[in-house]
């Protein structure tokens, strides 16, 4: 009974509890100079404050059953994934796109359990094929990178 | 007849070369994306959304785009529900009951064959409604104010409350959470700067096309990574590839009927593909009663579902041209790419855009026919995709999604700010929040906040405008009408289950 207190619905009315408690101070903080209208930039916002409280209070009381959380080496894999996105987007522009999404494409298809030698050649291929697609074909210009002289 | 001429100029516009070539990608792009287990429609209309925009695409030519991508996805998730029994996208989960057991006993031609002249007569059935239906639907919508705007949307979000997932508040908090990241930004209304942090890069609001990759490749890649590959077999294509006459006369009144029904399945804001593919499915089979074998390969088995599903496809472009309310996540998309070219879909999208319009009608009916074309003889190209291995799929997915989100504002903060809402959208869907509200709340919110703000400016202050016309009460009574019919429906099967236990004790 005890572990039944702690479910993942809970935890995420509690986190989006505090998000709304920031949310609905913003809106009530904002100040308008002059007001036109009888009704100013607060009074949405607060209205979807009221409605998503509610909501959080239903999800507090009466949680769903745990969804089927990943376990063990694959949490490991997915904060991965995400980390390679994260840093992927955060590298985009300052490593040029063919190196950039070579590096993920490497990292990323040996993570879905591609071979070495298949994800050597998908991290050639990827870049390769993609930036030729947009910059010559469909005339979309992507980032070169400060080392390919960008 | 006026929407004659009007479809004849829309054909001339659909018919233009560069129309017809993005036509022709799209339905094979959509096809690809369609029977790849795991991506769908939305999927699909995602990633080449922002690429369509940065490649200064007119606005009738990416909406032609995405339509046919969208219409190629309903064709391409049935070829994975026949062959590999897992559907291509959740419209083609019906396809898979009857589907699969064809392919076992070796008619998996036949069984591709009639599903795609299923979805090909569904498709066609929709697209006559759609030229018949939204004319006069935006004819009537033209005399909405701002209140009966507001309620309207009201109605939208309502109706996806009462048909999306088992849990209605999860739904309503979906769509609570798109409308709240779109409050983020500067509000047209006062100038005022809101919930922004006092960060620059969100004083023009959170972009469209970061909350759309988001939530729907960012996250869909890392739910990928945990589908356990059962190691299942594609099922080899021998014997017929061809349906014969026997099973055509069979089918030719199944995909009717189930075309027709998917139509107005699709034209309701919220009831989707899904939706309409069970519904017709269940319909079939009733009507077969003791003579169909359903479940172990009955052909009306994979008729119903196709058309329904291809037909409910076409149906929610109704919706979202006429009322500027989309009937479904792909569609809500779709309008979030014309606002990106400051059209407002909408009842005045007739008068004003006509070309816009019929147009794409028109680019429907095209689109239709090449994919028929394609799906019957390219056959073996599309089965053999789906050997293309995932650790090749997910790189260019992301790479692609990525290149879209740069290509818009060349922005590195909206690409890291993708990846947070794609891990935050991953934590929402284990947690079975449903996505189409979301993406729904996030396009409605601006229209849905200008327009109360201006229903209240007109009325002084007043909230009598919200309920005072004809209109608005009609909306109000379909909006408790959906809220609570099902929750009614619910508690009354609940009580007579319960009811019957207790008469049998007392026996």
């Amino acid at each position: 009974m005890n572990t039944q207190l702690l479910k993942s619905d809970r935890i995420f009315a509690v986190l989006w509890a505090l998000v709304l408690l920031w949310y609905g101070f913003t809106a009530i903080a904002l100040q308008v100079q002059f007001s036109y209208e009888p009704v100013g930039p607060r009074a949405f916002p607060l209205l979807l404050t009221i409605l998503m409280a509610i909501c959080v209070v239903y999800m507090l009381v009466k949680p769903d059953p745990d969804p089927p959380w990943p376990e063990g080496s694959l949490i490991l894999k997915l904060g991965g994934m995400a980390l390679i996105l994260a840093l992927y987007a955060a590298f985009f522009v300052d490593l040029g796109f063919l190196i950039a999404t070579a590096i993920m494409t490497l990292v990323v298809a040996r993570l879905y359990e591609g071979s070495w030698v298949g994800s050597a050649v998908a991290a050639v291929a990827i870049p390769a094929v993609l930036h030729l697609l947009f910059e010559y074909l469909l005339d979309v210009s992507l980032p070169l990178g400060s080392l390919l002289g960008g | 007849m006026e929407g004659l001429a009007n479809l004849g100029s829309g054909f001339l516009v659909a018919l233009q070369w560069g129309n017809l070539a993005v036509a022709a990608f799209g339905a094979f792009f959509g096809t690809i994306i369609g029977l790849l287990p795991g991506l769908g429609p939305i999927n699909g209309v995602a990633v080449l959304l922002p690429l369509a925009f940065a490649m200064g695409l007119p606005p009738e030519t990416a909406l032609i785009l995405l339509a046919s991508v969208y219409m190629g996805c309903e064709y391409g998730g049935r070829i994975s529900s026949i062959l590999l029994n897992v559907p291509g996208d959740a419209g083609a989960v019906m396809t898979a009951m009857d589907g699969y057991p064809m392919a076992k006993m070796g008619l998996a031609g036949p069984a591709l064959s009639i599903s795609a002249l299923s979805s090909f007569v569904g498709s066609t059935i929709a697209i006559i409604g759609v030229a018949l239906f939204a004319p006069l639907l935006a004819g009537w919508a033209l005399s909405f104010g701002p209140a009966e705007y507001f309620v309207l949307m009201v109605f939208a979000i309502s109706c996806l409350f009462a048909m999306v997932g088992d849990n209605p508040v999860k739904t309503l908090l979906s769509a609570l959470i798109g409308l709240t990241l779109a409050t983020v930004g500067i509000d047209s209304g006062s100038g005022v700067y809101r919930f922004t942090m006092g960060d620059v890069h969100l004083s023009d609001g959170i972009q469209f096309i970061v909350v759309v990759i988001g939530l729907f490749s960012v996250s869909e890649l890392l739910l990928m990574l945990e589908q356990t590959h059962t190691g299942q077999r594609v099922i080899k294509v021998t014997g017929r590839t061809l349906f014969n006459m026997k099973e055509f006369t069979m089918t030719v009144w199944t995909m009717v009927r189930s075309g027709v029904m998917g139509f107005f399945i699709g034209v309701l804001p919220g009831a989707g593909a899904t939706i309409a593919s069970a519904i017709t499915y269940m319909t079939a089979k009733r009507l077969a009663g003791d003579s169909g074998t359903f479940g172990q390969g009955d052909i009306r088995g994979v008729a119903a579902p196709e058309a329904a599903n291809n037909a409910s496809a076409c149906g929610s472009f109704v919706p979202m041209l006429t009322l500027g309310v989309p009937g479904s996540g792909t569609t809500a998309v779709m309008m979030g790419a014309l606002t990106l070219y400051n059209i407002t879909p909408g009842p005045l999208l007739f008068a004003q855009q006509p070309d816009l319009v019929w147009g794409l009608i028109a680019a429907l009916f095209i689109g239709n026919v090449m994919l028929l074309a394609m799906n019957i003889p390219m056959i073996g190209f599309f089965v053999r995709m789906l050997s293309v291995p995932v650790w090749v799929l997910v790189p260019a997915i992301a790479a692609l999604s990525f290149v879209g989100v740069y290509s818009v504002h060349s922005s590195v903060f909206d690409l890291v700010l993708c990846v947070g809402i794609g891990v935050f959208a991953y934590f929402l869907r284990k947690m079975d929040f449903p996505m189409a509200p979301l993406i729904l709340g996030f396009v409605l919110c601006n229209l849905m906040e200008q327009n109360l703000r201006r229903a209240m400016a007109l009325s002084g202050g007043e909230l009598n405008i919200l309920y005072s016309s004809g209109i608005t009460l009609f909306l109000w009574a379909c909006t408790a009408l959906v809220l609570f019919a099902p929750l009614l429906l619910r508690y009354m099967s609940r009580r007579s289950k319960v009811a019957q236990p207790a008469e049998q004790d007392l026996e």
